[in-house]
């Protein structure tokens, strides 16, 4: 009789979903950007809209874990955008790496007074988001651009100052 | 089994029982008679009786031989193999004794020895068998460690090596596998299965099952954590702990992978996993990396399976043994030839497939 190594190959890898387990900490990460910030308090009625523009993947983790439920008195809606024509009033942005590139006609689009911009991509701070994410070390970090939140009157929380990778 | 003894009883069965002694004994005479007629059981009787009666044999080798095989077959036939039967330690035991008591009988040790390697197979199958159960780990183990006392006095310089790793490695599965079964109950079980496969490690540093199984045991590990406490938690800092601890593993996890990756540099699991790791490691180029190399292995194998072939070409000058497509078939070159269409000419052309 021989050792059976069939465990070894048939049990779960997890290997298949890793996007998908990523996308979950990215949307619990979001959520954490939204939670410790203070939106103007003129943008603090009606539903709280999140954009996810260019990550399909993290756009249905956000969905399904926030759509319809709420944000202080505002009921959390969450909307994916295909293309920079398509982004419209929000108060939450995401946007994908990948899509970077388009952080000028981004920036021309959006209203600032409203609208919290977040970036997933190194070097770009100063481009135009409040907050961008950033590798650091294989962990996930976030920098804070605070000249830009002070100008537009988003009050962002002490505990994501604390530990964040980067302010300006 | 029972061959081996007969041949021994037929050529020096009775007058090793009067040589060098004084008297006979007539319990060990019975005990051979009823041995060959396969009634184990009064066998045994006589064979305890010539032990309790006829001091005078109680030092002989060949009596404790012929015990063996005695208690041998009690284990097999009476007591069905039972892993409870004592008569298997019995039998080991009179073998044992049978060998030290005279090493120079050379024919009679080698018989011995390899009934004392049967034995040795016996626990090595209950031990595989008690790993299919995931209630029964002690039981495997006990197995093994007998497997690896009675194989020893099989061959004192006996390497092990093959068999730890073959133990080990089936061990830290089913350890791995009751912790599937309910993480939280079994969560100590994971350990242990990473400890297995590390003993494997110690053996053979490269062996790709253990890297492999370490590699998916800590990316799992930290998936879990993702899955099961970052997506639920509300404060910063248990997420900021939380996060640390992924890293953690995914750090663990890459070594053993990078190591599977070197022995089996075409298994698209191990490709898989590296490139899982680097995904979840925020390494976007090496990410990216492993994800072509995968999708350059998917590639080849899609390429072996279902070849393409390009279309017959008037003006190519084919050689034998280039094989085109022409009019919805394949067509293999039995000779070369320019502007011979497959189809006219079965001396030129061998239609292979439709």
């Amino acid at each position: 009789m021989a050792f059976s190594l069939s465990t070894a190959f048939g049990q779960p890898n997890s290997f298949d979903d890793a996007a998908k387990t990523q996308a979950k900490k990215m949307s619990r990460m979001v959520f954490f950007m939204m939670k410790y910030t203070d939106w103007p308090k003129n943008h603090k009625s009606g539903d709280f809209v999140i954009g996810v523009y260019g990550d399909e993947i993290l756009y249905k983790e956000v969905s399904s874990s926030y759509n319809g439920t709420s944000t202080g008195s505002q009921k959390i809606k969450v909307v994916r955008y295909i293309s920079v024509n398509e982004i419209s009033d929000c108060h939450l942005l995401y946007i994908a790496g990948s899509k970077s590139n388009y952080m000028e006609q981004i920036n021309k689009k959006v209203d600032h007074k409203k609208t919290l911009l977040i970036t997933n991509k190194s070097g770009l701070l100063d481009k135009g988001p409040t907050i961008n994410f950033v590798p650091v070390n294989g962990r996930m970090k976030w920098e804070l651009n605070l000249t830009k939140a002070k100008k537009y009157n988003f009050i962002i929380g002490e505990d994501l100052k604390r530990s964040a990778h980067k302010t300006i | 089994m029972i061959r081996w003894f007969n041949i021994l009883l037929i050529c020096t069965a009775l007058p090793v029982f009067v040589t060098g002694q004084s008297l006979r004994c007539i319990y060990e005479d019975m005990a051979i008679k009823y041995y060959q007629e396969n009634d184990f059981l009064k066998a045994k009787a006589y064979s305890d009786s010539t032990l309790s009666e006829c001091p005078d044999l109680f030092d002989n080798s060949y009596v404790w031989h012929v015990r063996g095989y005695i208690m041998y077959q009690v284990f097999l036939k009476v007591d069905n193999r039972s892993t409870e039967s004592s008569a298997r330690e019995e039998s080991l035991e009179a073998f044992y004794r049978s060998i030290t008591l005279d090493s120079l009988k050379e024919e009679q040790v080698a018989e011995s020895k390899r009934a004392i390697n049967q034995i040795a197979k016996t626990y090595w199958n209950d031990a595989a068998k008690a790993l299919e159960d995931t209630n029964s780990f002690d039981k495997a183990i006990d197995y093994y460690s007998k497997f690896k006392k009675t194989k020893q006095i099989y061959s004192s310089n006996q390497d092990f090596s093959k068999y730890n790793i073959a133990f080990y490695q089936a061990l830290g599965n089913q350890y791995r596998a009751k912790y599937n079964n309910n993480k939280k109950l079994y969560k100590e079980y994971i350990d242990l299965s990473i400890n297995t496969y590390k003993k494997v490690l110690e053996i053979d540093s490269l062996e790709y099952s253990a890297n492999y199984n370490l590699g998916v045991i800590y990316h799992n590990l930290a998936v879990d954590i993702i899955l099961n406490e970052i997506e639920l938690v509300e404060d910063l800092d248990l997420f900021l702990m939380f996060e640390e601890k992924t890293i953690e593993y995914f750090n663990y996890a890459l070594p053993y992978l990078k190591n599977a990756y070197l022995v089996q540099p075409q298994n698209k699991q191990v490709i898989q996993g590296l490139a899982a790791v680097y995904l979840s490691l925020h390494d976007d180029e090496k990410h990216h990396l492993y994800m072509n190399v995968l999708k350059e292995r998917q590639n080849s194998e899609k390429e072996k399976n279902n070849p393409t072939y390009s279309s017959w070409d008037s003006n190519y000058q084919y050689a034998i043994g280039d094989v085109v497509e022409y009019a919805g078939s394949f067509y293999k070159a039995v000779t070369a030839s320019i502007g011979v269409a497959p189809n006219s000419s079965s001396a030129d052309w061998e239609k292979i497939q439709e």
